[in-house]
Order: structure tokens, then C-alpha cells, then sequence
């Protein structure tokens, strides 16, 4: 039987593409805008006109993205349909929507790929341990993302099985695993799952469905997460509200421009070169009396450092991570302005590179490349 | 109008040089052809990646077709002025590409096709050879060159 998606958008008979050049045309009027104010020409009568234009283009912004944002509720619809298209009537479906605004076309993109995570789980569903089949999304908002957590009560993994399959694969990576946390366990196999294509002990292709979940939403800009908790696995999903507009911490490393996203960061600070001690080979700072790693941007980028940091510098600059549980230090050269920035995709050909999730233009017309936080930690 | 032929072999093609040789690609892949920007480099990407330039608002991603279609790079083209970036469009994946010197516009027989043995052919991503005259004009494979770049992950 052919599959068939309903796409969310064609009922509001609403043109996205027409949508996303007046969001881009909008970009660029911002962009201009920075510009101008930048010049410092304008004095009095015509100040006000800059703040009128400035009113104007605030006000523009905000509700082109009021017309692209659509109740997530209608997004769970589409999987009840989908429930009821599969006849499945074992199944106990608990959704709260919490009334989460999403992006139309974030929405449109992510529907496949869950509604395919959906029922292929559905197919995984075995009834000899639980008298009822019972599955529960969640969505709700995280700063400027959504997180979907997806628990389903049969998904289940057996730890020691996931130490036979660790030892046999990952032969790199010989830690002793009995002081790894179950986390951790769950996010080498992951990474396996991802790396050997052939790992055949599939925990009952749970981990296929996730990886190609993964896969399918790296074009959003999404992440997915296992966890697991009293041996039931739970599916974490975060996806970004929107493409929207976002303020970020402008940064120098090696006299190139880059950009962090303000939500990433928990704090910036100048430390000096006495703060940084070593712990097994590892260079750390204490932070809040945790000690934290101390991670070079030249490293993340593959730059070369033509000295060596420590041997030249008296203080350095660093930026807190605030990324989930994991926090870091992060060394850069400078650490410039706050500003609003776009974000602009790289295109598909440059959609999975290591520590950049994309770009943004800034005033001069200048590219700064965004650097992914969650990535380098 | 006329001069095309009714059976819609002879296409329209841009030509170009790269290094020494000329290449061409069909002119309905090309977007644009500009004056190269600045060009901003993308770290942890590979030899294949140029950077990124600010088309407009858009960022799209310049390929290194020397690399890419293993140009001789030893014979580097000393006209600096001429050289220009066409933007191409391939299925909505946009890219761009320096060249040395523009050629113009031809049209060309594929019927006429002189092809490389094929493993050439397709490790150079060339789609066919044209001889015109004394020149031989080699067709690249933009589809090919997308297609094969899609695959390239950078982690």
C-alpha cells in the first residue's frame, strides 16, 4: 500500500515558498538597516526616520512569523490519523501538544520522518511483557527550540546486552564499562549504530528506526536523544521553533568572524593562565567549583595556532557553555558584540559540517559562520 | 531558433576555461556568472570546498573544480582579471565554481562526441568531449558532481 502524507500546509492554502522569500527579503531589510545606523550619518529629523524604519521592520518581522507558526496540535492529528490508518487498535495513544507554536515549514518537514518513526515502532510493539500497549508524546518549548519526547512502554534495552555489543564493535574505545554511565552507553552505541553499518545485533531495530529518524532530521537542524530510564528507552527530539531571527555573541579566532548563539552560552570570562590545571592530560578550568574542559576553538576548526597559546598570553578569553547537563570553556581570541543575527542554511552540500551548523550575513555584507556548540562539547 | 536543429540534439552550452583546458556546461544549469567575491572559508570541510560567498542574501557553497575534476594545478592561468564564478542550480541545489576566463555561449552536437575511455570519463566527472575545430571542449557532469559531493560528509 502506498504511504500517504497529508502535507499540514496545503490546507491553509498557504505558499511557503512565497513565504520564505518575504522572510529572507526581511533579512536583508534588517541587514541594510545595521547598515545604515552603522554609518552614524543620520542626525536629528532624520534619526527619527531611522527609528520609524526600525519600528516598521521589527513589526514586519514579527508577524510574517505569526503567519508561519501553526499549533503543533494540528501536527498531532496527523499521527492519530495515522493510528486509525494502520487500524491499530491496541494501542494507547497519549499526546500533549501543551500548545506549542512551530514553524509551517519546520512542521511540514518534520511530519514524514515521525509519522515513519511512528509506525515502524508501532510494528516493534510486543505485547508478552505489558497487558496494554501504551505510548506517550510530549512536546513542549525549550528556550528557542521544541523538544518531542516519544516513551513507548515496550521499547526496552537490557544494559548487559548493550556491553556485549559496546566490547564488540568499539574497539577503540576500551573503557571499562562498568564506570560508564548508562547515558554514556546509550550514546557510544548510538555512534556505533552510526559508524559501522553492519552492526547486525539491532536492539529489535530500534536503533535503525532512530538512526534513520537522526538522518531525516539533519536538515532541520533537529537532534535526537535516547534515554533510558528503569530499562525503558525514551526518544528525545529537539528541533528548532523556526528559522527565525536570533541574538548572538559575535567572536574573533584567528581574525575570522564567527557567531554563538546566545542561548549557548552561560557566561563570558577572562581567566588567567594560572586557572588552568590538568587532570589527566586534560586541561581544565574550576568554574562554580566544578571543573570543567577547557576546549580551543583552533582545535574545533582544524586552524593552526602559530604559538602556542599559553606561551604568549597572560590571560585568555573564554566563553561558558550552557549546553544541557555538559558545561565547557570555550578560548577564542576576542570576544566582540551582541547582535541579532539570521540564520542561513549552507546549503545542502554543506549541511553536515563538524562544529558549524551554518551561517549568517552581517552588516558589510560579511559572512560569519555559526558555530555549534552542542557539537563541540 | 532556426539554426537549432528539429531534432533538439545541438544544446546550448557555456564554455570556459579552467588550467588550461576548456570546459563547458549546459546553459540551463547556469544561474549566473559574477565577479568572485570575498570568499569565505568554511574550516573542517575538505580540498574539494572553496568557502561560502554572500550571493545576495543566500549563502551558497564554491566548489573547487580543480580539485573536484583533477585539473593540473601547476599550470596556473596568470589572467587574475578574467576570472569569474558561475552559480549553478542543479535540482535546487545551488553552487558555485571559479573559472579562468570565460569562453561564451556555443552550441554543440552531442551526436558528435568524442568520449575518454570510460573510467576517465567518470572519475573526472565528464560527461562528453567535443571537438570544434582544433579545440576539444570537455562537458562536465554537473549532476554527477552534486551528486557525489551530497555524499561527502564533514565530521
Amino acid at each position: 500500500m502506498e504511504e500517504k502524507y497529508i502535507n499540514i500546509n496545503q490546507e491553509n492554502n498557504l505558499d511557503l515558498d512565497n513565504l520564505d522569500t518575504i522572510m529572507e527579503l526581511i533579512g536583508e531589510l534588517l541587514i541594510n538597516k545595521s547598515r545604515l545606523e552603522s554609518l552614524e550619518l543620520l542626525k536629528g529629523e532624520s534619526k527619527d526616520i531611522l527609528s520609524q524604519l526600525d519600528r516598521v521592520t521589527m513589526e514586519l518581522h514579527h508577524n510574517i512569523m505569526k503567519i508561519r507558526m501553526i499549533s503543533i496540535s494540528n501536527f498531532f492529528d496527523k499521527i492519530k490519523d495515522k493510528k486509525n490508518q494502520l487500524a491499530d487498535n491496541e494501542l494507547k495513544l497519549n499526546l500533549y501538544d501543551q500548545d506549542v507554536k512551530i514553524d509551517r515549514n519546520i512542521a511540514d518537514k518534520l511530519l514524514k520522518p515521525l509519522l515513519n518513526y511512528f509506525a515502524n515502532s508501532l510494528k516493534r510493539k510486543d505485547l508478552s511483557t505489558v497487558n496494554e500497549a501504551e505510548m506517550t508524546i510530549r512536546a513542549h518549548k525549550e528556550g528557542n527550540d521544541i523538544e518531542i519526547v516519544i516513551e513507548d512502554n515496550w521499547s526496552q534495552i537490557e544494559l548487559d546486552k548493550v556491553d556485549a555489543i559496546i566490547s564488540e564493535y568499539d574497539v577503540d574505545n576500551k573503557k571499562d564499562l562498568a564506570s560508564v554511565t548508562k547515558e554514556e552507553k546509550l550514546k557510544i552505541l548510538f555512534n556505533l549504530r552510526e559508524d559501522s553499518k553492519n552492526l547486525t545485533k539491532d536492539l529489535n531495530g530500534f536503533l535503525k528506526d532512530v538512526t534513520i529518524l537522526k538522518e531525516e532530521l539533519k536538515t532541520l537542524n533537529g537532534s535526537v536523544k535516547i534515554k533510558e530510564y528503569e530499562k525503558r528507552i525514551s526518544l528525545q527530539i529537539i528541533i528548532p521553533l523556526t528559522f527565525a531571527i536570533a541574538q548572538a555573541l559575535m567572536v574573533k579566532i584567528k581574525e575570522d568572524l564567527f557567531a554563538i548563539p546566545v542561548e549557548d552560552i552561560k557566561e563570558t570570562k577572562r581567566i588567567s593562565k594560572s586557572e588552568i590545571k590538568k587532570v589527566k592530560d586534560e586541561e581544565v578550568i574550576i568554574y562554580r567549583e566544578q571543573s570543567i574542559p577547557l576546549i580551543d576553538s583552533y582545535k574545533c576548526l582544524n586552524l593552526e595556532r602559530e604559538a602556542d597559546i599559553l606561551d604568549n598570553q597572560e590571560e585568555l578569553e573564554i566563553l561558558i557553555t550552557n549546553s544541557e547537563q555538559k558545561m565547557a570553556a570555550l578560548i577564542v581570541d576576542e570576544l566582540l558584540n551582541q547582535q541579532d543575527i539570521v540564520f542561513k542554511s549552507m546549503g545542502e552540500l554543506l549541511q553536515d559540517v563538524k562544529n558549524i551548523s551554518g551561517a549568517t550575513i552581517i552588516g558589510d555584507g560579511e559572512i560569519a559562520l555559526i558555530l555549534d556548540i552542542n557539537d563541540i562539547i | 531558433m532556426d539554426k537549432t536543429k528539429a531534432r533538439g540534439l545541438k544544446e546550448q552550452f557555456i564554455t570556459f576555461e579552467i588550467g588550461t583546458e576548456i570546459y563547458g556546461i549546459e546553459l540551463r544549469d547556469s544561474k549566473e556568472i559574477i565577479l568572485p567575491p570575498e570568499i569565505k572559508n568554511v574550516p573542517n570541510t575538505g580540498d574539494d570546498i572553496i568557502g561560502v560567498i554572500n550571493l545576495r542574501g543566500r549563502v551558497v557553497p564554491i566548489l573547487n573544480f580543480k580539485y573536484i575534476l583533477n585539473v593540473d594545478t601547476n599550470t596556473q592561468s596568470a589572467k587574475k582579471n578574467e576570472k569569474r564564478i558561475i552559480i549553478t542550480n542543479i535540482e535546487g541545489v545551488l553552487a558555485g565554481f571559479v573559472v579562468d576566463e570565460m569562453q561564451g555561449v556555443i552550441n554543440l552536437d552531442s551526436d558528435k562526441a568524442k568520449t575518454q575511455d570510460e573510467e576517465k570519463r567518470k572519475e573526472k566527472h565528464l560527461k562528453w568531449i567535443s571537438a570544434e575545430g582544433d579545440t576539444l571542449i570537455s562537458i562536465i557532469d554537473l549532476r554527477s558532481v552534486i551528486e557525489s559531493q551530497k555524499e561527502v560528509a564533514y565530521d
